[in-house]
C-alpha cells in the first residue's frame, strides 16, 4: 500500500461546556488513516463530533476547545509534517506544510464566503495561493477557469458577482471552487448536500467524485446522508459521541451482520424507514453505563437484549476497541464477530 | 435613515423657548431656520451675535472632540486588534488598567490633571491633555475596548475567516471592511458621549469651547444663544448616525446591490 | 473564568460597604457641618480623615455625601424601571404595531442626546423658571435623578426588547400559548422575571453608576448638583482645590528617591488637603468600578 495521506492517531477533543461548567470530551481517542485518492465517507449522527473533529485537526476549530490531544501526521510531496492540533484563531498559517495542503468546504456556503468582495476575487485569492507569481490577469483567468470547472454556466459573468447573488447550490459550487483552487491533496467537505435541493444534491457530489478523480484528491466526506455514502464512497468511519466504533469499506458497511457495529445498523434502519416513508423504528433506552468506563453505545444497542449476561457485564464494565475482522474493516464491539 | 432628517427640526427647542414666555411659537421657529439659512441666528443677550459665539466655541470643541474620538478608536484597535492576544499576561494587565482608568469621570481626571500635573490653562498641554481624557474617561475607553473586543471576536469566528487562515491566504482583507462598519457605529455612539464629556471638561479646565458657552447660556437664561448651541449639537449627533448609514450603503454590497437589483433575494 | 467571578465578588463587596455606609449615614449623630477651630488638620484619631478648610471633619462629610446619591438613585432606578420595562417590554412583545415603531422612534430620539448635555439643559430650564433655585436644592437631585433615568430608558428599553423579541421565537412560548395561558401579563412574567431578570439588574446597576456619576460631575461644578454646605464627594472635591495645589508644592520632593518621595508624601497628607483630595477620589472610583464590575458579572452569566 503506498503512504498514506493523514494518519491520525489518538485524537481527543475537549470542549468546555457553558452549561455544565465543565469539559466534555467531544471527540475520544480516535484513530484512522487516509490513503491517497481515497473517498472516505464520515457519519454519524448530529453531535457525534464529525465536524468539530475535522476542524480541531486543521486548525480552524469554531469553539475555542478546552484541550487538544493526541497527534496527526500529513504525508505530502514536500515531506511529512506532524500536525499538533494548535489552538485556535491564531493568526498563522501552518507551520512546515505548504498553505492550502488541505481544503474545507463549509456546511454554510453563504457564511464560507465574504458577502463583501466579488466571487472572482475570492477564488483568485486561493489561486494565489498555489502560483505566487502570477500576475493579477493570470489569478483572474484562473479564478474563472476553477468556476467553470465546477459546471457554474458563464463563469465569468459569475466571478463578478458577490456571495449574495447567488443560489444555494452556485453558493456551494464556488464555496468548493475557493477550496480546489489551491491545489489541495485533501479535500473536507462538511454536509455538501444538507439545505440543498435533491436534485441539485446529485450534481454537486457528481462534481465532487468528478474532480476528486480529476485531481488524484483524498476526499473526506462529513455527512449524515447516506445517499452520499451509498454514491461516492470508499471508506466509512463512523462515529458515536466521539467514538470511532467503525471503520471500513463501503460494502462491508452496508452488509448486515454480526461483522458490523450496532449503531451502523442503528442508522442504516432509520434511513431506510425514512426513505420509505414508515415511522422510524422505536429507539431503546437501556441504563447508560458510566462515562470512560463502559461502551458508550450500552444505552441504544439492540445487541444488548439478545445478548449472555457475562457478555452485557463486559460492555458494561470496559470500552471496546476498534477490532480489525476481514479486509481492513474494524469494529469497536465486544459483540461482533468475524462475519 | 429618516430619522436624522427630523432631529433637524429639533421639536424640543421651540417647546423652551415658549416655555421661557418667548414669541409666538410658529413665529419664532420660522425666524430661526431663516436666519440659519443667512447665518443669523440673533443676537445673545450680551450683544456679540450668536453665530458667531456659536462658531468660535464650536472651532474650539469640535477638534477636541474629533482627536478623542480617534485617540480613543485608534488604542482600541491597538489593543485589541493589532495586539490581540499577543500580549498574554502584560496585555491583561494593560487592558484591566485601561478599564480602571476609564472608570473616572471626565471630571475627575480633569480635576486631577489641574491640581496634581498643573496642566497649563493654555496651549497644547491642555489641548493634549483634555485630548487624552476625553478619550478615556467617563467609561469612553471602556466602551470602545468592550465593543471591538465583542465585534473581533465575532468576526474571526465567521467561517469565511476561518477557510482563509487554513488556505494560509491573508485575512486582513477579510477584517478591515468588515471592521469600517462597527468602528463607524461605535464612533457615531460614542460621538454623543464626548460632547457631554466636553461640556464637564471645558468647564473644569477653563476651555472657552462650546460646552462653557452653552452652560454660561443656560445659566444667564440666554436663550437665542442656548437654542442655537441646542440646534448645534443636535446637528453634529444626527450628523454622526447619518454618516453609519451613509457608509454602510457604501460599504456593504449587499444594500447596494438590493437598492438597484430587482430584488431577487435567492438563498 | 476566574477573572469574571473576583470581580463579580468586588462588586458586591463595594456595593455593601456602600450601602452600609449609607445607613452608618442615617443613624449618625455628627454634624456635617460642624466647625471646629482647626482647619486643615492632617489625620487623627479625633477626624480620622482630617479636617477640611472649614475646619469640618472629612470623614463624616464623606459618609454623608452619600445621602445625595442614594434616595435619588433609587428613585432614578424606580423612575427607570416604571418607565423602560413596560415599553422595552412592549416593543419586544408587540414589535409589528404602530405603537411599537413610535415607541422605538421616540426612544432613538431621546437616546441619541448626550446625557450630560440633556440633564443640564433641563436642569438650567428649570432653574431659570424658578424664582428662587436655593430652596430647591432638595428637589433638585430628584430632578436630575429623573432625568438621567430618562436619558437611560432608551438603552434599557432597546435592550429589553431585544432580548424579549428574541424569546418570542422560543418553544416554549407557542407552547404557553397553546395551553391557552389567558393573560399576555402571565407570559410576560415568564419571560420577564424568569429570563430577563440579569439584564434588568444590570442595567439598574449600570443606571447607578450613571447617576453616581453625573451627580459628582455636577456637584463639583457648583450650581446644579447639590448645593454647600452639604456634603457631596463632588463638592469636597471642589471646596479643596485650591489648598491642593498648595500642598502639592509642599509635596514635591527633594529627589527622587523613595525615601524622599514618601516624606514629601506624608507632609502633604499632614498638611490635611491630600486626604479630603484622595478620600473622595478614591471613593468614587471605587464606587462607580464596583457597580460596573456586578453590572458585568451579571451579563456574563447570561452565557
Amino acid at each position: 500500500m503506498s503512504t498514506p495521506l493523514l494518519v491520525v492517531d489518538r485524537l481527543s477533543v475537549a470542549v468546555t461546556d457553558p452549561l455544565l461548567g465543565r469539559q466534555v470530551l467531544v471527540v475520544d481517542d480516535v484513530s484512522f488513516t487516509l490513503g491517497r485518492g481515497e473517498v472516505v465517507a464520515l457519519v454519524g449522527e448530529s453531535g457525534s463530533g464529525k465536524t468539530v473533529m475535522m476542524r480541531s485537526l486543521l486548525g480552524i476549530a469554531s469553539a475555542r476547545p478546552g484541550v487538544l490531544a493526541g497527534k496527526a501526521t500529513a504525508f505530502t510531496a514536500e515531506g511529512e509534517a506532524s500536525l499538533a492540533p494548535r489552538p485556535p484563531l491564531r493568526m498563522r498559517a501552518l507551520p512546515s506544510l505548504r498553505p492550502g495542503w488541505a481544503g474545507y468546504v463549509f456546511q454554510h456556503p453563504l457564511e464560507a464566503l465574504d458577502p463583501f468582495q466579488t466571487v472572482g476575487r475570492q477564488v483568485a485569492s486561493s489561486v494565489r495561493l498555489a502560483r505566487p507569481r502570477a500576475s493579477k490577469a493570470e489569478l483572474h483567468e484562473h479564478a474563472v477557469h476553477w468556476l467553470s470547472r465546477v459546471a457554474l454556466p458563464r463563469p465569468s459573468a459569475v466571478a463578478a458577482l458577490h456571495p449574495h447573488e447567488l443560489s444555494g447550490g452556485m453558493a456551494q459550487r464556488v464555496a468548493i471552487a475557493v477550496a480546489l483552487a489551491t491545489e489541495p491533496r485533501l479535500l473536507v467537505a462538511d454536509e455538501p448536500t444538507t439545505g440543498l435541493d435533491w436534485s441539485v444534491r446529485r450534481e454537486v457530489l457528481d462534481l465532487l467524485a468528478e474532480l476528486q478523480d480529476q485531481q488524484g484528491l483524498t476526499l473526506l466526506l462529513i455527512t449524515h446522508d447516506f445517499s452520499v455514502v451509498r454514491h461516492i464512497a470508499d471508506r466509512v468511519l463512523v462515529l458515536y459521541r466521539g467514538r470511532l466504533v467503525e471503520d471500513g469499506p463501503r460494502s462491508a458497511f452496508f452488509t448486515p451482520g454480526p461483522g458490523e457495529h450496532p449503531y451502523s445498523r442503528e442508522l442504516q434502519a432509520r434511513v431506510a424507514a425514512l426513505e420509505e416513508g414508515r415511522p422510524p423504528p422505536p429507539s431503546l433506552r437501556a441504563p447508560a453505563g458510566q462515562a470512560g468506563l463502559s461502551c458508550p453505545y450500552v444505552a441504544r444497542c439492540a445487541r444488548m437484549a439478545v445478548a449472555h449476561e457475562s457478555d452485557q457485564e463486559r460492555c458494561y464494565t470496559q470500552v471496546p476497541d476498534l477490532v480489525t475482522f476481514g479486509e481492513a474493516h474494524a469494529v469497536a464491539c465486544f459483540l461482533s464477530k468475524e462475519a | 435613515m429618516v430619522f436624522g432628517a427630523l432631529l433637524w427640526s429639533v421639536p424640543g427647542a421651540s417647546e423652551r423657548a415658549a416655555e421661557a414666555g418667548a414669541h409666538s411659537l410658529l413665529g419664532w421657529v420660522v425666524s430661526f431656520w431663516k436666519g440659519v439659512l443667512v447665518g443669523d441666528l440673533g443676537r445673545s443677550y450680551r450683544g456679540v451675535p450668536v453665530f458667531e459665539m456659536v462658531g468660535r466655541g464650536a472651532l474650539r470643541s469640535l477638534p477636541l472632540i474629533g482627536a478623542a474620538l480617534m485617540l480613543s478608536l485608534g488604542s482600541g484597535i491597538l489593543l485589541v486588534i493589532v495586539l490581540g492576544d499577543r500580549l498574554g499576561a502584560m496585555g491583561r494587565v494593560l487592558r484591566m488598567a485601561a478599564h480602571a482608568l476609564s472608570l473616572c469621570p471626565v471630571f475627575l481626571l480633569g480635576y486631577l490633571a489641574l491640581v496634581l500635573f498643573a496642566v497649563p490653562p493654555e496651549g497644547a498641554g491642555q489641548n493634549l491633555a483634555a485630548i487624552a481624557i476625553l478619550a478615556i474617561g467617563d467609561g469612553m475607553l471602556s466602551d470602545v475596548l468592550l465593543g471591538l473586543d465583542a465585534e473581533f471576536k465575532r468576526l474571526r469566528q465567521r467561517d469565511f475567516v476561518q477557510s482563509a487562515r487554513l488556505r494560509g491566504s491573508p485575512v486582513w482583507p477579510h477584517f478591515v471592511p468588515h471592521l469600517a462598519l462597527p468602528l463607524a457605529q461605535i464612533a457615531a455612539s460614542r460621538t454623543a458621549w464626548l460632547i457631554g464629556g466636553v461640556l464637564v471638561l471645558e468647564m473644569v479646565l477653563g476651555i472657552q469651547g462650546l460646552g462653557l458657552i452653552g452652560y454660561r447660556a443656560a445659566d444667564t437664561a440666554d436663550l437665542p444663544l442656548l437654542v442655537a448651541i441646542t440646534v448645534f449639537v443636535t446637528a453634529i449627533v444626527a450628523g454622526a448616525t447619518l454618516s453609519v448609514d451613509v457608509l454602510r450603503v457604501l460599504v456593504d454590497p449587499r444594500v447596494r446591490k438590493d437598492r438597484r437589483a430587482t430584488g431577487r433575494e435567492v438563498t | 473564568m476566574r477573572l469574571r467571578s473576583w470581580e463579580a465578588i468586588a462588586g458586591a463587596v463595594i456595593v455593601s460597604i456602600l450601602i452600609g455606609v449609607r445607613l452608618i449615614a442615617v443613624f449618625l449623630v455628627s454634624d456635617p457641618g460642624a466647625l471646629t477651630d482647626a482647619p486643615l488638620l492632617g489625620p487623627s484619631w479625633e477626624h480620622m480623615l482630617g479636617t477640611d478648610q472649614l475646619g469640618r471633619d472629612v470623614l463624616v462629610r464623606m459618609v454623608e455625601s452619600t445621602e445625595a446619591f442614594a434616595l435619588p438613585g433609587l428613585a432614578a432606578v424606580g423612575a427607570a424601571l416604571l418607565v423602560g420595562v413596560p415599553l422595552g417590554a412592549g416593543i419586544g412583545f408587540w414589535p409589528q404595531t404602530r405603537s411599537a415603531a413610535l415607541a422605538r422612534f421616540g426612544l432613538t430620539i431621546v437616546g441619541a442626546w448626550p446625557r450630560l448635555v440633556l440633564v443640564v439643559v433641563v436642569v438650567a430650564i428649570f432653574m431659570v423658571s424658578v424664582s428662587d433655585p436655593a430652596a430647591w436644592a432638595g428637589t433638585r437631585l430628584y430632578v436630575l435623578a429623573l432625568l438621567v433615568a430618562l436619558s437611560f430608558v432608551p438603552q434599557l428599553a432597546h435592550e429589553l426588547s431585544e432580548k424579549v423579541l428574541s424569546f418570542q421565537r422560543e418553544e416554549f412560548v407557542e407552547a404557553a400559548r397553546a395551553h391557552g395561558l389567558p393573560d399576555h401579563r402571565i407570559l410576560f412574567v415568564h419571560i420577564l422575571w424568569a429570563n430577563c431578570r440579569e439584564l434588568i439588574l444590570r442595567q439598574i446597576c449600570l443606571l447607578f453608576a450613571s447617576f453616581l456619576l453625573v451627580e459628582t460631575s455636577l456637584s463639583y461644578l457648583g450650581d446644579y448638583g447639590v448645593p454647600p454646605p452639604r456634603p457631596s464627594w463632588g463638592n469636597i472635591l471642589s471646596d479643596v482645590r485650591s489648598q491642593v495645589i498648595h500642598v502639592r508644592s509642599l509635596a514635591r520632593p527633594d529627589s527622587w528617591a523613595p525615601g524622599d518621595v514618601i516624606e514629601g508624601l506624608s507632609r502633604a497628607v499632614h498638611e490635611g488637603a491630600a486626604l479630603a483630595l484622595l478620600a473622595p477620589t478614591v471613593a468614587i472610583v471605587v464606587s462607580i468600578g464596583g457597580l460596573v464590575a456586578l453590572a458585568r458579572h451579571f451579563a456574563e452569566s447570561r452565557g
